[in-house]
């Protein structure tokens, strides 16, 4: 926004142009006679005047200078609007902000509305999940965040956004209070209900110290197309563990293991701690989306996975060389990263009830961001002498 | 300048009429006595009367302090031992011929520069008839006047006459010279040398004993004001020429000064004599700074 400090001193520039006018007229010449005629320069044939030399740029550049001496008199100014802060709000998107709050509200939409009172009008909101740190915060609170947890999501790691201008949006007080950052925590009652699967069915929080294992509601694994026999032995111990059972019918399965017709190619997998013959079909594609894969030597895919489902086009395996166990662990890594926690899943430590709480937010934030004025006067004063010299130097010369 | 500076279209040039100042004759007998003391003390070429240098020798004097050792005895010195001076007497009268601008471009000013040579051209005639030298005044106003002067009593009607006489010729001063036999003479030219050539001067220098010239130029032909000026020409009807600011001027200037170096050079060459004066300058100062013979 321009403005001016003595806006007054304008009304000089209105005053230039009548004196303009008023000093560049043609002055009435006085009338002398002279003997020495013929010395003058040779002047205009239809005005009868000498041309004048080099007038208009010394009276130009004086004229400019006055003007410019005028302005920086007048005090220009250019003033900026105070800047809201930007403050990035970290939200914890785990399964235990679904868990519910009351009123049919999760923790997590009764941790947005108490947000809304937590931060003044006068600060930027952006929002970004907790869990991705990389993540570009968002100006728009995603619709998707009210409506599931992220899967397989575990609490976030907080110490990585102790940041100024971070508000951490969490149901349970932290563990350690941040330096920089301010929390918001939601608080919330108990809420008795599944907390994970085991051999048998699924392990259920009932209250207080009671627990029960449940049969109904245990998640399913489909298996279709071919799998090497030991793989899918040690794929069936991995979910008999955590209380996967077959789907039956068109049950949503936690875990898929989608292989391909029996495979001719042969070659060798080769992985941090073994290395294992493989007989795989040419030409099987994984499908998309996938989180990872493993290559073979020549370094075409052979295994894949993503959100609820593991790929392989390796139809039969050989004896492998080097630990079996590292097998096992890659494999079951593979498996847990893959397999689809069901939501209603949520630890017994999460279930349990969590006090409210907050941190002052900074008072500078609430405060809006000024930006000192730009004056341009002194630039203009500059100019006016720089000017000023030209005419002289004009003059002169 | 106010008096010469007019607004708008002027009528002619403003001074071409002299007019005797009340105490032209009292300034001409200060300047007389001023000069004959001043020969009375000086050079052994010139009595005291004024007459000038000559071949016949008359006697021998003193020498005083700071004279031309030249002129020493040097025979009379090495005799007696003690300096003296030879004491000549001039040959024959001086012959003089003084020349005046009339033409219309000496009337301008004020102060006028026709008013000056017309003050410079009667009191040189003075000082030389008083000191016994023939004089031939010659002028052009319009037409040719010469008068020949022979004794003191004769300056009057020369005065009478220059009084009464306008700067409104059209002739260059040079035009003066012609059918003039100047052997042995001395010249003296006083005008303003506007439109003049100076081979005719050089010409002149090499026939004649001396020739001195005396420019005469007026306060705006020396120093032009900077202000907006329109320049009418003295000798010519037509539009006038406008001038404003530093940049005409300085052309006027640089042209001005680079005529009058040629003038220089020129008279140098011959030995004869340049004088720059200007309008309103008292004469006795051209008069006592010339080395023609006052």
């Amino acid at each position: 926004m321009f403005g001016w400090d003595r806006p007054w001193a304008l009304w000089g520039l209105l005053l230039l142009l009548p004196a303009w006018f008023w000093l560049s007229r043609s002055p009435r010449p006085q009338a002398l006679y002279t003997g020495a005629w013929h010395f003058w320069p040779e002047a205009d044939a239809r005005t009868g005047a000498v041309p004048r030399r080099r007038w208009w740029p010394r009276r130009l550049a004086e004229w400019s200078a006055l003007a410019l001496g005028l302005l920086a008199l007048a005090g220009p100014r250019r003033a900026f609007e105070a800047q809201a802060r930007t403050v990035v709000v970290w939200v914890d998107r785990s399964a235990s902000m679904y868990l519910p709050y009351g009123d049919g509200r999760t923790r997590l939409q009764a941790g947005r509305e108490q947000l809304e009172r937590f931060l003044p009008d006068t600060v930027l909101v952006r929002y970004a999940d907790a869990g991705d740190a990389a993540a570009a915060p968002s100006s728009e609170w995603p619709a998707q965040w009210d409506e599931a947890p992220a899967p397989n999501r575990p609490e976030p790691d907080w110490s990585v956004l102790n940041q100024n201008g971070a508000v951490w949006l969490t149901d349970s007080v932290p563990a350690t209070l941040p330096g920089r950052a301010a929390w918001l925590a939601t608080g919330g009652a108990a809420v008795p209900g599944p907390v994970s699967g085991e051999a048998g069915g699924v392990r259920v929080w009932l209250g207080g110290e009671r627990f029960e294992v449940r049969e109904e509601g245990q998640p399913c694994l489909r298996t279709a197309g071919t799998w090497p026999r030991a793989w899918r032995d040690l794929i069936d111990a991995w979910a008999a563990d955590r209380g996967l059972v077959a789907c039956e019918g068109e049950e949503t399965p936690a875990l898929e293991l989608l292989g391909t017709a029996a495979g001719s190619q042969r070659s060798v997998l080769a992985r941090s701690g073994y290395e294992l013959p493989i007989e795989w079909h040419v030409g099987a594609m994984p499908p998309a989306g996938a989180l990872g894969s493993w290559s073979e030597a020549q370094g075409r895919v052979v295994l894949a996975w993503g959100p609820g489902w593991i790929w392989t086009c390796v139809t039969d395996i050989g004896a492998w060389q080097g630990s079996a166990g590292s097998f096992a662990e890659d494999l079951l890594r593979v498996a847990d990263g893959a397999w689809r926690v069901p939501r209603e899943w949520v630890s017994f430590d999460e279930r349990g009830a969590r006090e409210p709480g907050r941190s002052p937010l900074p008072a500078r934030f609430a405060a809006p961001l000024e930006t000192p004025p730009v004056r341009y006067d002194r630039a203009l004063c500059i100019a006016a002498a720089l000017v000023l010299l030209l005419g002289i130097g004009i003059r002169r010369g | 300048m106010s008096g010469g500076a007019r607004q708008g279209r002027a009528a002619g040039p403003p001074c071409a009429r002299a007019q005797e100042p009340a105490d032209f004759l009292a300034r001409l007998e200060r300047l007389h006595e001023t000069l004959a003391r001043r020969l009375s003390q000086g050079d052994g070429n010139r009595s005291a009367d004024g007459r000038g240098r000559g071949s016949d020798f008359a006697g021998f004097r003193p020498y005083r302090s700071g004279e031309d050792v030249r002129q020493l005895d040097f025979a009379l010195l090495a005799r007696l031992g003690k300096p003296f001076v030879r004491i000549l007497r001039p040959d024959a009268r001086e012959s003089w011929l003084i020349l005046l601008d009339g033409s219309a471009s000496m009337a301008v000013g004020p102060p006028g520069k026709w008013q000056s040579a017309v003050e410079l051209g009667l009191a040189a005639a003075h000082l030389l008839l008083r000191r016994g030298a023939a004089v031939e005044v010659r002028y052009s106003a319009g037409a040719l006047v010469s008068r020949r002067l022979g004794r003191p009593s004769d300056w009057a009607g020369l005065r009478a006459q220059l009084w009464q006489t306008e700067a409104a010729g059209a002739e260059v001063l040079s035009s003066l010279l012609s059918g003039v036999r100047l052997n042995g003479r001395h010249v003296l030219a006083i005008g303003d040398l506007f439109r003049e050539s100076l081979d005719p001067w050089l010409q002149a220098a090499r026939q004649a004993a001396q020739v001195t010239l005396v420019r005469i130029l007026s306060e705006v032909e020396r120093d032009p004001p900077q202000g907006a000026v329109a320049w009418h020409a003295s000798e010519s009807e037509g539009a006038p020429r406008l001038t404003e600011g530093q940049g005409a001027r300085q052309v006027y200037l640089e042209r001005l000064a680079a005529e009058e170096r040629q003038w220089r050079e020129g008279c140098a060459r011959v030995g004869a004599d340049l004088l720059l004066h200007s309008a309103g300058q008292p004469f006795e100062q051209v008069l006592q700074a010339g080395r023609g013979g006052f």
